[in-house]
């Protein structure tokens, strides 16, 4: 089979015209959700993950997908007009987007961002359907030693490149594997550390751990911010279209972006927002024409580069997530939480035992991005509004979703005592700077870490040095050195 | 001995406490071998790693001095004790009294944890919530879930 044939099994999937819908709704409501300032991508989908449990798998997902992009586009949509940044990969858009907004180009800004996200999202999803199934014939060939490398170096790149310091994250990541082992060891059947409470013999809830750290944390956070943090809101957005000028500087930043997102995005655990930064700092060294505003100040480079290189990461971030089953991201991680809900083993196996779901997400996507740059631009005024919506009426019912959703997958109240205290522990966790994303990635790889681990060594005799006398192996456990090295200059400077 | 950085100092001690714990009841289970390891083997290399890193960072936040003495700062007690409430509220109520009367006494509760709290606003919305809620889970989603107190529906 090749590359077309297969995209021709996803347009006949993704084009239904239920799938279509359910594409269109996801579209819809991660962009209004996503819009709402302090509601990032990682809490849209768990918010909405509910809507979908009573979806066929396939429609499920295209709809999750579409959430996903559709809670980026509106992110940046934030970022700009209110200076908040809806997740990590628009902190960096905030700089000069915000600047262009105030300076009444607000406009431009917005429709750049859009038009680079649509480009570098097309782009993406070229990138991920050729790797695709490449990856997949290697995935087949590659041992657990080989997984639990490419695992550990997922954890060590969200390690590593998180904006915070890089001992406080390791130690979040550790965090999350250790939560993550709460319940019935699978290869001996031994419960543990479930200290006899018979709901935590099925390990902690997905979606409850989500919801609290990222949805009640944040809320509590946020209504205990002072008045005076609160940010200045843009509701002049003047004039979509960039000038001659604008678009010459514009294009090039694009192509750039999506270049280097779309490489970036393929690395496990370099997600989103690492890709942005860089291309930022890409743009950066690129010497300023004599008429151009500089960086910093409202430079439109500083928006079309970083948000190509987010949208493209985010879509090739598909590629690990996947052929592997090896989440790129936390936002990767949700994806393949809803993916078990719906009993669908992410992995190589889901394009040969489902290649109408696997082609069929892949179009989807790319038709999910048609659909957002229908429903951004000349929707803007309507987002806009959404932002003056005061955040007291918001967050009561944030808080609505995330207890009947909770609940809603188990049926039981425990999964509602559970996530307040993952929302006291949310909070405490904000309060101390250690970000939440990594011990996150670590919950979703963690049994499987430990799963591959006990195989290989099983497999060597106990011994350790596999990991590195197998070539692949090595390879990986060498990138996580360079890695490391990276880290190590960069948090110096 | 001063704390110079009273944010890392605390989440060092998290990580210690965490993984002590872990370790501790790693202990409990069977430990195995390398070749052939026990469901303890795993959890108890993490918790005394964690345990490291966690004597790291609080070690290093005493030693080393920061120029701006990275404070916790004040906790927002209101929100955190709003929410909360609210939240144990619901699932006492869930069960017995249904979702709409639930929903209804969450975002009220829910609405105390803002300082911006006013009486009639927040009833108004806790209404329109849970008209909205009622429509959307039990009408659309067809949720398994108690709507009206089981004492009246029997």
């Amino acid at each position: 089979m090749d590359l077309f044939t297969n995209l021709a099994i996803g347009v006949e999937v993704a084009f239904t015209p239920i799938n279509v819908l359910y594409a269109f709704v996801g579209c819809l409501l991660g962009t209004i959700i996503g819009v709402l300032p302090g509601i990032g991508p990682i809490a849209t989908m768990s918010i909405l993950l509910p809507v979908t449990y009573s979806l066929p798998a396939t429609s499920a997902l295209i709809m999750l997908a579409g959430i996903y992009y559709g809670s980026q586009y509106g992110g940046s949509t934030t970022a700009i007009l209110v200076n908040l940044p809806g997740e990590a990969g628009s902190v960096i858009t905030v700089i000069d987007g915000h600047k262009m907004a105030l300076a009444g180009r607000g406009g431009p800004a917005l429709a750049v961002a859009a038009i680079g996200s649509f480009f570098a999202g097309c782009f993406g999803t070229i990138v991920l359907a050729a790797f695709a199934t490449p990856l997949i014939n290697l995935a087949f060939k590659i041992g657990p030693a080989e997984y639990f490398s490419l695992m550990l170096l997922g954890l060590m790149g969200a390690v590593t490149l998180a904006s915070g310091s890089v001992l406080k994250s390791a130690g979040m990541v550790i965090v999350g594997i250790l939560l993550g082992l709460i319940g019935t060891d699978i290869n001996s059947g031994v419960e543990r550390f479930v200290f006899n409470i018979p709901e935590l013999s099925d390990g902690i809830g997905f979606v409850t751990l989500i919801m609290g750290l990222f949805g009640y944390g944040e809320i509590i956070n946020n209504l205990s911010k002072r008045p005076d943090d609160q940010t200045v809101l843009v509701t002049k957005v003047g004039k979509l279209m960039p000038n001659k000028q604008e678009c010459k500087l514009a294009i090039p930043a694009i192509a750039r972006g999506t270049i280097l997102g779309s490489i970036i995005g393929i690395i496990p655990g370099a997600g989103a927002a690492i890709s942005a930064f860089l291309s930022y700092s890409v743009e950066k060294k690129i010497k300023l024409r004599p008429d151009e505003v500089p960086f910093g100040k409202g430079n439109i480079r500083g928006v079309a580069a970083p948000e190509s290189a987010n949208n493209a990461a985010a879509q090739t971030a598909f590629v690990p997530t996947l052929s592997l089953g090896i989440p790129g991201s936390a936002s990767m991680a949700v994806l393949l939480g809803a993916m078990t809900i719906h009993n669908i083993q992410p992995g190589p196996m889901i394009m040969s035992n489902n290649p109408e779901l696997f082609w069929g997400l892949i179009v989807s996507m790319w038709l999910g991005n048609v659909m957002l740059v229908i429903l951004n631009l000349p929707l803007i005024g309507i987002w806009v509004k959404l932002l003056t919506i005061p955040y007291r009426w918001l967050y009561p019912a944030i808080m609505m979703f995330c207890v009947i959703g909770v609940y809603s997958v188990s049926n039981n109240t425990w999964d509602i005592w559970l996530i307040g205290l993952f929302g006291l522990v949310g909070y405490m966790f904000i309060k101390l700077e250690l970000e939440p994303a990594p011990l996150l990635l670590g919950f979703v790889l963690g049994p499987m870490m430990e799963e591959k681990l006990r195989r290989t060594l099983l497999l060597s005799d106990g011994d350790w040095s596999v990991f590195v006398t197998r070539e692949f192996s090595f390879g990986i456990l060498a990138a996580i050195v360079i890695l490391l090295i990276v880290a190590g200059f960069r948090k110096n400077k | 001995m001063k704390i110079t950085n009273e944010k890392d100092f605390f989440s060092g001690m998290l990580f210690i406490v965490l993984g002590a714990i872990f370790a501790i009841a790693s202990t409990g289970y069977e430990y195995g071998s390398t070749d052939n390891m026990g469901p303890g083997y795993f959890p108890l290399m993490l918790g005394v790693l964690l345990s490291i890193i966690g004597i790291i960072i609080s070690t290093k936040a005493v030693v080393i001095s920061t120029k701006d003495n990275d404070k916790v700062g004040a906790i927002g007690w209101r929100p955190l004790i709003g929410i909360t409430a609210a939240n144990l509220i619901f699932a006492l109520l869930l069960v017995d009294f249904g979702l709409n009367i639930a929903v209804f006494v969450l975002i009220f509760t829910a609405s105390l944890a803002s300082d911006k709290f006013k009486i009639t606003k927040s009833l108004i919305l806790a209404a329109v919530l849970t008209v909205i809620s009622y429509f959307i889970f039990c009408l659309l989603l067809r949720l398994p879930v108690q709507a009206w107190p089981i004492f009246i529906t029997g």
